[in-house]
Formats: structure tokens, C-alpha cells, sequence
């Protein structure tokens, strides 16, 4: 090979690694042009440009972080079951334990958000139960007990929270917030014995005095109606005033203490979403 | 030899330099979208590649988009558009027609000229008799373009259309002020007509009774009582036979929606993403 030729070899060699690095570059760029369009929270464009560098990287360079963000801008825009499926092809291509730890715990809390709890619950349970995750488990314990919240199982989440500390934060909310719930067999089985006392109990107190007042009339009216022979309209009375008003009375007792409950733990998820400043889903 | 080599590879990794917005590189990329069912990207890279080349099959597969994406409308739109030389011509037509029905556009296929319809379209404009409003053609006319194993349903189908199967609101209320809960017992609903006639009953014996022993007071409570309910089920009669027949209506449109979506409309299925 004489030297001309030789520095032509040389030359094309050159290009043919310039050309290489130059593709991986502009691979690079469209990356973090994808990145800053996620920073801006421009979720729809953002997933559309990370596909797209998953579409050129053949060199399967970008499979994990590219997936991951757009799994992540996905959960962003409520898509949670299109982002626990980029999650998982994200954990598919992590190459560290703690990539795959942080996949699993994403897509743990997709499934607490989506109330999937039971599902959430089983996959820490995996965790729990997997030896290369022993020195996460505090961390295992503070998602079940998020997922016990979203169940509306207070008295568990206070349980698995207390498993870190006794003196969590969130074991003595939890707590607080299952002590101020209403029983609702309870508010039931009281207005069963005295119409009205269920309401009493929940703090109806006009209520459970019309409830009782009106139950007390047409009791009265009845037994009247049967005292006096009157037996159609004793019946009819009981049928349609009586019972009527006993039943009313009992789904009404029943009816604000789901009610009193619904707006506890409305006002528990409202402090956690806008107060509290540890970790959420 | 190894240059040759260097040098064809060299022009492979020039003909590739990335840019990713390129319209070649966004059809590449589009056509991915596509085949992974996420048709509203698929649309937006699409579109963008149109603007630079003129390529039938990327038109027909923006309006199939706009379709799958539930944009009937704009669907039917730009299928209409697919000219006449494009070999996804007849694929359009069965395709606009589709999105027609899918809109609920039924009134634009009175304006159709059958001449030169095709069969999948003369299926699909036979089909939209089921839905609009427009006299049913003749029996023979109607299921003549249809195989025979999708005949005896859409036989059922034009059946059903011409005689649907209505309660009469008039009857009901005829029949329950002759009977207390006859109509809502012919409206199919039968405790509720069983229990018109008791509690009609009941209160009718109970203003009798109370007259007969001279509680004349107590006696027109229960008449009044008695005769509210009476009305009340003469009118509840007549509202459950117009919601009988809005049932009717329902289950039958919806039957004929989902024989259309088993069969895909009658259009063939496309092999884009082999």
C-alpha cells in the first residue's frame, strides 16, 4: 500500500467514527431536547420525542431513562396504566438492582393512585420478601401504609407506619384519623333500638329528634288504630307511615355516617396532598 | 476491496446521519407509532411528512388515524378527499362510509350514489337503513349484497326495524285505569303492577270500610289518598311503556353496533404493520 492510498484508509476510517459518535450526539441531543420539554412540563411532546429516541437508539443506549420518563410523564397526565406499562418495560432494561427497585416502587405507587391497592400490597409483599431489598424494608412498610390510606384501612396504615417508628408522623395521623371515624353498623344499630339515636350519635341532633318525633306519632297512631279495632287502618297506618318512617330512619342513620366518615378522610387525603411534606404516591 | 467496503458503509452512516425531524425519519417513526396502535402521534408525524411529500398510502393512513382516534368527522373528511387515481380509492370509500355510520352522520348517505358502489359499500349503506330515519327499501333489495352467513341477521336486524317490537304508552294507560297495574304488568313490569293493585286495593277497602262505619273524615283521607295513587299508576303506566320503548331502541341499536364491529364493517382488514 503506498502512502496515498494509505492516507485515503486513514481518512475513511476517520469518517466512519466521526459518522458514529455524530449519529450517538444527535442521539444525545434529541434526549435532552426530550428532557427539557418534560421539565417544562410539556408531558404530550415530551413522551412523543423520548419515543422517538427509543425508535433511533439502536445501540439500545437510552432503553431504560427514556422509558422511565415517559412512563413518568404518563403518571404526570393521570395515564397511569399506559405508565405502569412504560415502567415496566423501563425495569426490563434496567442494569442495576436500584434501577429495578425504583421501577417496582413507580409502579407500586401507580397502583396505590389508581386504588389498585390490593395489587400495590402484593408487589410490596414481593419486595418484602426478596433478600436483595432487605435494607429497603422501612421504606417497603411506608408504602403499605399509603396503600392501607387509599383502602380507607386507617387502623393498618397506623399498624404499618408504627413499624418504622412508633412516633411516625404519619402512625399518629393515621391513628388520629381512625378514632374520629364513625361506626357505621353502630350509628345503624342504634337508630334499630331508638329512632334517632343514630343520629345523635353523629352528631344529627335535629335530625334525630324529627326522626324520633315522627316515629313516636305514627307509633302512637297505630297502637291507637289496634286498640280501638281499627285494624285496616292500624295496618295501613304501620305500612305506609310507621315503617316507612323506622326504615328512613335507619338508612338516615346509616347515610350520615358514611357521610360524617366521607368528609374525614377527604379532609386526612386533602392534608396529605396539600401539608404534608414527606413522600407521596 | 476494503475500501469499497469503508466507502458504502460510510455512505449507509451519511444516508442515516440523524436528523430525526427529517420528514424520512419521521415517516420511519410514524409508521412505528402506527403499528404500536398510538395513532394520534402517528397522525401528528404524519401530517408533518405530508407537507413535504405527496404519498397516498400516508394519506389513507392519517384519515384511518383521525378514525381509530375517534375523530369521525375529520375522518370521513379526508377519506372523502383520497382521489380517484390512488390505489387506496376503494378502501377510502368503504372507510368514509364507516366513519359516516361511526358519526352518526346517517342523513349524509341519502346524497350517496349506489351506481358504482362497490359491495362493501353497498353493505355499509344498506346498514345505515338501520339507523336513520328514511323508509326501508325492499326486503329482497336490502339483504341482496350481504353473504349468505351475514344474511339472517341483518334479516333480523331489518325485521326489527320495521316492526320493532314497541308497547303502546296508550294502551298501558288505558289498561291500568281499568285495572290498576295492568299497563305496567303489559310493560313487562310485573311486581311493580302487582304491587299497583294491592296498594290501589288496599285503599279503595279502606275508604269503603271507613265510609261503611261512618268515619266519614278518614274515609275521604284514604279516597284522596287512594285516588293519587290511581293517577299516579295510570301515569306511571304510560312513562314505562315509552321507556319500554326506548329500551328497545337502545338494545336494538346497539345490536346491530356491535354484528358491525364483529364483522369490521365488512371491510377487509390492512396489513400496514406486517
Amino acid at each position: 500500500m503506498n502512502f496515498v492510498n494509505r492516507i485515503i484508509l486513514s481518512i475513511q476510517i476517520f469518517l466512519l467514527l466521526s459518522t458514529c459518535i455524530n449519529a450517538q450526539t444527535e442521539l444525545f441531543e434529541q434526549f435532552h431536547y426530550a428532557q427539557s420539554l418534560y421539565e417544562n412540563e410539556n408531558y404530550f411532546d415530551a413522551v412523543t420525542e423520548f419515543k422517538r429516541v427509543l425508535f433511533f437508539d439502536d445501540q439500545k443506549e437510552f432503553q431504560y431513562s427514556a422509558n422511565f420518563y415517559i412512563a413518568d410523564s404518563y403518571k404526570s397526565g393521570g395515564m397511569f396504566s399506559e405508565a405502569i406499562r412504560y415502567f415496566t418495560l423501563a425495569e426490563l432494561a434496567s442494569q442495576t438492582i436500584e434501577h429495578v427497585y425504583v421501577c417496582k416502587i413507580e409502579i407500586i405507587k401507580l397502583n396505590i393512585l389508581r386504588r389498585t391497592t390490593e395489587r400495590a400490597n402484593r408487589l410490596i409483599d414481593e419486595l418484602l420478601s426478596d433478600e436483595r431489598f432487605i435494607n429497603k424494608i422501612e421504606e417497603l412498610y411506608y408504602w403499605k401504609g399509603w396503600s392501607y390510606i387509599f383502602s380507607d384501612k386507617w387502623k393498618e396504615a397506623s399498624n404499618e407506619f408504627s413499624k418504622i417508628n412508633p412516633d411516625h408522623q404519619l402512625a399518629s395521623f393515621s391513628q388520629t384519623v381512625y378514632d374520629s371515624l364513625y361506626n357505621e353498623q353502630f350509628a345503624k344499630v342504634l337508630s334499630y333500638i331508638i329512632p334517632g339515636a343514630g343520629q345523635f350519635y353523629t352528631g344529627e341532633y335535629l335530625s334525630g329528634i324529627l326522626s324520633l318525633g315522627w316515629n313516636v306519632l305514627w307509633g302512637y297512631l297505630t297502637i291507637n288504630a289496634f286498640i280501638e279495632e281499627r285494624v285496616f287502618d292500624g295496618l295501613a297506618v304501620a305500612n305506609l307511615l310507621w315503617l316507612r318512617f323506622y326504615n328512613g330512619n335507619v338508612y338516615n342513620a346509616e347515610k350520615f355516617a358514611i357521610e360524617k366518615n366521607k368528609k374525614i378522610t377527604n379532609r386526612a387525603l386533602e392534608y396529605l396532598q396539600s401539608i404534608y411534606d414527606g413522600d407521596k404516591p | 476491496m476494503i475500501r469499497i467496503f469503508l466507502f458504502v458503509i460510510i455512505s449507509i452512516n451519511f444516508s442515516y446521519s440523524q436528523n430525526f425531524h427529517s420528514p424520512e425519519n419521521r415517516k420511519l417513526f410514524a409508521d412505528y407509532l402506527f403499528c404500536s396502535e398510538d395513532y394520534l402521534r402517528a397522525v401528528i408525524e404524519y401530517e408533518e411528512y405530508i407537507r413535504f411529500y405527496n404519498n397516498d398510502t400516508v394519506l389513507f393512513k392519517i384519515a384511518f388515524g383521525y378514525s381509530k382516534i375517534e375523530k369521525y368527522n375529520r375522518a370521513a373528511e379526508l377519506f372523502n378527499e383520497i382521489s380517484v387515481q390512488s390505489e387506496f380509492y376503494c378502501s377510502a370509500r368503504s372507510e368514509y362510509l364507516k366513519s359516516l355510520l361511526l358519526a352518526d352522520n346517517f342523513e349524509s348517505f341519502t346524497s350517496i350514489e349506489t351506481k358504482e358502489a362497490s359491495i362493501t359499500e353497498l353493505k355499509l349503506i344498506n346498514s345505515a337503513y338501520l339507523f336513520n330515519g328514511l323508509k326501508l327499501p325492499d326486503k329482497n333489495r336490502f339483504l341482496l349484497p350481504f353473504s349468505d352467513s351475514e344474511k339472517n341477521e341483518m334479516l333480523k336486524f331489518y325485521e326489527l326495524k320495521k316492526e320493532p317490537p314497541y308497547k303502546s304508552p296508550f294502551l298501558a294507560g288505558l289498561l291500568s285505569s281499568v285495572v290498576p297495574g295492568a299497563g305496567k304488568i303489559y310493560t313487562n313490569q310485573i311486581s311493580e303492577g302487582l304491587t299497583s293493585l294491592v296498594l290501589n286495593g288496599l285503599f279503595a277497602f279502606l275508604s269503603y270500610n271507613n265510609f261503611k262505619n261512618d268515619h266519614t273524615t278518614r274515609g275521604w283521607i284514604f279516597a284522596g289518598v287512594g285516588a293519587f295513587f290511581y293517577a299516579g299508576n295510570i301515569y306511571g303506566s304510560a312513562v314505562s311503556a315509552n321507556i319500554y320503548n326506548q329500551r328497545v331502541d337502545y338494545e336494538y341499536k346497539e345490536n346491530v353496533k356491535v354484528f358491525l364491529e364483529t364483522h369490521n364493517y365488512f371491510i377487509e382488514r390492512y396489513e400496514f404493520c406486517k
